[in-house]
């Protein structure tokens, strides 16, 4: 993993003591909050539940695991996603009821004008996320969310890259569908 | 090569794969501060015996005389009582009562040097969820050695190496908030002019003396509480502002003006009035 190879370089220590395990939650809670936010349909408050319920998982587990940091951050994601999936299949509210506007990075050198644009664009990108399945959706969210790596998304998904490649690509098509969908309805 | 189906979608505003792929990418949520306070209190953030209250990320640079001193990147007060922000509005330091105080180091095997600006800009962007500004001009002879993302104080911190000599440039920078580096209490806070902003100057640093016996209790790799003096002599310049509600902290370690690639407060202020 190109990102988190570097956040774990210094170390490849075990989790099972505080210091390590809280090293570790410093450098990739971002990383599970923001999974989990663009995985779970629902609102905010239930993504920052989902990542401390996932730390608090991980630290009552970590006796048990004993791999490298890298299958230390998939092990997180993969108690995340089951929350995500448990939830999901218990809640009867499937909308998007986030508010990304206030998440959105800004363009450099952008009007308010552009800015207004980009956050209409970027919410109505979001929204279109829920249309996929949940496997393009994860791998979109891999990909583009945490700006991994095709070859690293294919290590944790145990898949081949270029089924990875192939897939990244019906995602987005299906996302360019849905968007023209909309503007048909529109018109 | 586009087809005539994509071409028609892009005139229509429909955008195509690397665009939709872009719009993705500045998407970057971020926990809220409430998120932060609850997590410091499970069992893994409680498990050292740091008090919470400060906390000193510290690199040995040099051990004269038997004092170490303490480089400080981060050794906030994160919530300073209404009375002391009311008097010091707009300031960014707080002077301790004495001119000592507790720290935590950690201290680092001189044959092991620091990664810890082993990511670039782009990659700690990701992480802190803003953009990073990058001084327009740097001062002769130093150059970005790499970045790094600070989760406790939000902030991301570029390091710059100079050529020659071992002097230290750091420049932190984090969305504007209520955040005061303490100092010691004989410190001297001088304002400065930087553009159309007022910042603050200070010289000297946190020193921990008789340092042979405290590495004598200390491993290396281990954070240990110690007692911290400040010293006002020191050669550590720290300069704090705040431009587009961006706090800017540019720390300039070691040397004297006579070593060569040693920057003065007017060279720290030049570097901030380039900052974009």
């Amino acid at each position: 993993m190109n990102l988190t190879n570097k956040l774990f370089a210094k170390d490849s220590a075990t989790l099972q003591n505080a210091e390590a395990f809280h090293t570790f939650y410093e450098q990739t809670h971002l990383i599970v909050y923001r999974y989990i936010f663009a995985m779970y349909d629902g609102p905010a408050q239930d993504v920052e539940d989902f990542t401390a319920e996932t730390y608090i998982r991980a630290w009552k587990a970590r006796r048990r695991f004993l791999g490298t940091p890298d299958a230390a951050l998939g092990w997180l994601l993969r108690i995340a996603r089951n929350l995500v999936i448990d939830t999901f299949r218990r809640s009867k509210n499937h909308g998007f009821e986030k508010n990304i506007s206030n998440c959105i990075i800004p363009s450099p050198n952008t009007s308010p004008e552009e800015r207004v644009l980009q956050i209409e664009r970027a919410n109505n990108l979001w929204h279109k996320l829920g249309k996929l399945s949940s496997q393009h959706r994860e791998i979109i969210v891999l990909r583009y969310i945490l700006n991994w790596q095709v070859k690293t998304i294919a290590n944790y998904l145990d898949m081949k890259e270029n089924t990875v490649s192939v897939n990244i690509r019906r995602a987005l098509q299906r996302l360019r569908h849905e968007w023209h969908a909309l503007d048909e309805e529109s018109k | 090569m586009m087809t005539e189906n994509e071409k028609q979608s892009h005139q229509n505003g429909i955008p195509d794969e690397d665009e939709i792929g872009n719009i993705l990418r500045s998407i970057q949520p971020k926990p809220s501060q409430n998120f932060h306070r609850r997590m410091a209190d499970h069992p893994w953030a409680r498990g050292s015996d740091q008090p919470r209250r400060f906390k000193l990320y510290a690199q040995r640079l040099s051990i004269i005389t038997g004092v170490v001193i303490l480089f400080v990147l981060s050794f906030n007060l994160a919530t300073p009582s209404i009375d002391v922000v009311a008097q010091r509005l707009l300031q960014f330091f707080i002077p301790t009562i004495g001119d000592q105080t507790e720290v935590q180091i950690t201290l680092e095997q001189a044959s092991q040097p620091s990664n810890d600006y082993a990511l670039s800009i782009s990659e700690a962007e990701i992480l802190a969820g803003f953009r990073a500004s990058m001084p327009e001009q740097l001062p002769s002879g130093f150059t970005l050695s790499g970045a790094n993302y600070h989760p406790e104080r939000d902030a991301i911190v570029l390091n710059f190496v100079p050529d020659s000599s071992g002097h230290i440039l750091r420049i932190l920078q984090r969305p504007m908030s209520e955040e005061y580096q303490q100092i010691g209490a004989s410190a001297v806070i001088e304002t400065v002019q930087i553009g159309s902003s007022t910042g603050e100057y200070v010289t000297g640093a946190w020193t921990v003396p008789e340092v042979e016996s405290a590495l004598e209790k200390t491993e290396f790799g281990k954070t240990t509480p110690l007692q911290a003096t400040w010293d006002p002599n020191a050669e550590i310049q720290m300069l704090r502002w705040i431009k587009n509600e961006i706090l800017f902290e540019i720390i300039f370690g070691s040397g004297t003006p006579d070593t060569p690639g040693y920057l003065s407060k007017l060279d720290l202020i030049a570097i901030a009035e380039n900052m974009p």
